[in-house]
């Protein structure tokens, strides 16, 4: 694993980097799937975080890094509530290995002030429709 | 010569060169098909032939002494190769897990139940953001 992170580690986005940072915090929910059934959907990575009651500073030092990966982004879907992103559904510069690269984040509010983040980096030849389908199919 | 007669030809004459029965002759032709043929599958010899040839000119210790070395550097171009397969095999491996407080599930189903509910939170926060956006498409239609 520490070897594929470091192949990996020239063309990661900030969000990846923050999935990895956070993804032994207490409460946290990661999701790795490589290759297999996921070729079937034109995806070949996806690795999720979920902390579904994130402190306020966590929560800010992953919106930062979203907000840096906007900026990178050669197209984004973002929604903003109360300053603060929402959503955002970011298509990255394509990978080292010419494989597209998506970021996907969801920002909501939980109990006690804390909130609940999901951050999603997925790679693969699916293009941002075909991604965006496919969640919807997924979803329901 | 086609592709499959080198290939056939390079096997062929490795088999005897590490064996210690090729002759001159052969090693030379051994040496002109590897210098052509750019396989992946072939680097060892080639890196084995690249290193006797450096022996060669460094040295000019007996015809057994360069065999031994050839036979050490052979052994470590093969295990190089193989570790590098290994490494590239492990890279494309699948993988499918989740990791829950640091509790490690493995079930395919119980993570595939993760990945829909996870997707489902995305699709909630895009619908919200699309019904927003036709609301306010829908205001300024109404201010026309």
């Amino acid at each position: 694993m520490a070897i594929a992170f470091m192949a990996l580690g020239a063309d990661r986005t900030k969000s990846a980097a923050m999935i990895e940072r956070h993804s032994s915090a207490p409460g946290a929910e990661v999701t790795v799937i490589k290759g297999g059934d996921l070729s079937r959907y034109g995806l070949s990575e996806y690795h999720s975080l979920t902390l579904p009651s994130a402190t306020a500073a966590t929560a800010d030092e992953i919106a930062a890094a979203v907000s840096a990966d906007i900026a990178s982004a050669t197209d984004r879907e973002v929604s903003y509530h109360n300053g603060r992103i929402k959503y955002a559904f970011l298509t990255m510069p394509t990978a080292d290995d010419g494989l597209n690269r998506y970021v996907i984040y969801v920002c909501n509010p939980a109990k006690s002030g804390r909130r609940r983040v999901v951050l999603i980096d997925i790679k693969g030849k699916a293009t941002a429709r075909q991604l965006q389908n496919l969640i919807k199919i997924t979803s329901k | 010569m086609t592709d499959q007669d080198t290939h056939t030809t390079i096997d062929r004459l490795t088999e005897r060169y590490f064996a210690g029965l090729t002759s001159l002759e052969e090693e030379r032709t051994l040496r002109c098909l590897l210098a052509r043929d750019g396989s992946i599958e072939h680097s060892p010899q080639r890196a084995t032939m690249a290193y006797t040839a450096m022996m060669r000119r460094q040295s000019s210790r007996p015809h057994t002494a360069l065999r031994r070395a050839m036979s050490i550097a052979a052994a470590t171009a093969t295990a190089v190769g193989l570790t590098y397969a290994a490494l590239t095999f492990g890279a494309a491996d699948s993988e499918c897990y989740a990791m829950i407080d640091n509790r490690m599930i493995d079930d395919r189903a119980a993570v595939t139940a993760m990945v829909e509910a996870t997707l489902g939170e995305v699709a909630a926060a895009r619908d919200d953001m699309q019904a927003s956006v036709a609301s306010q498409l829908n205001e300024i239609n109404l201010q026309l």
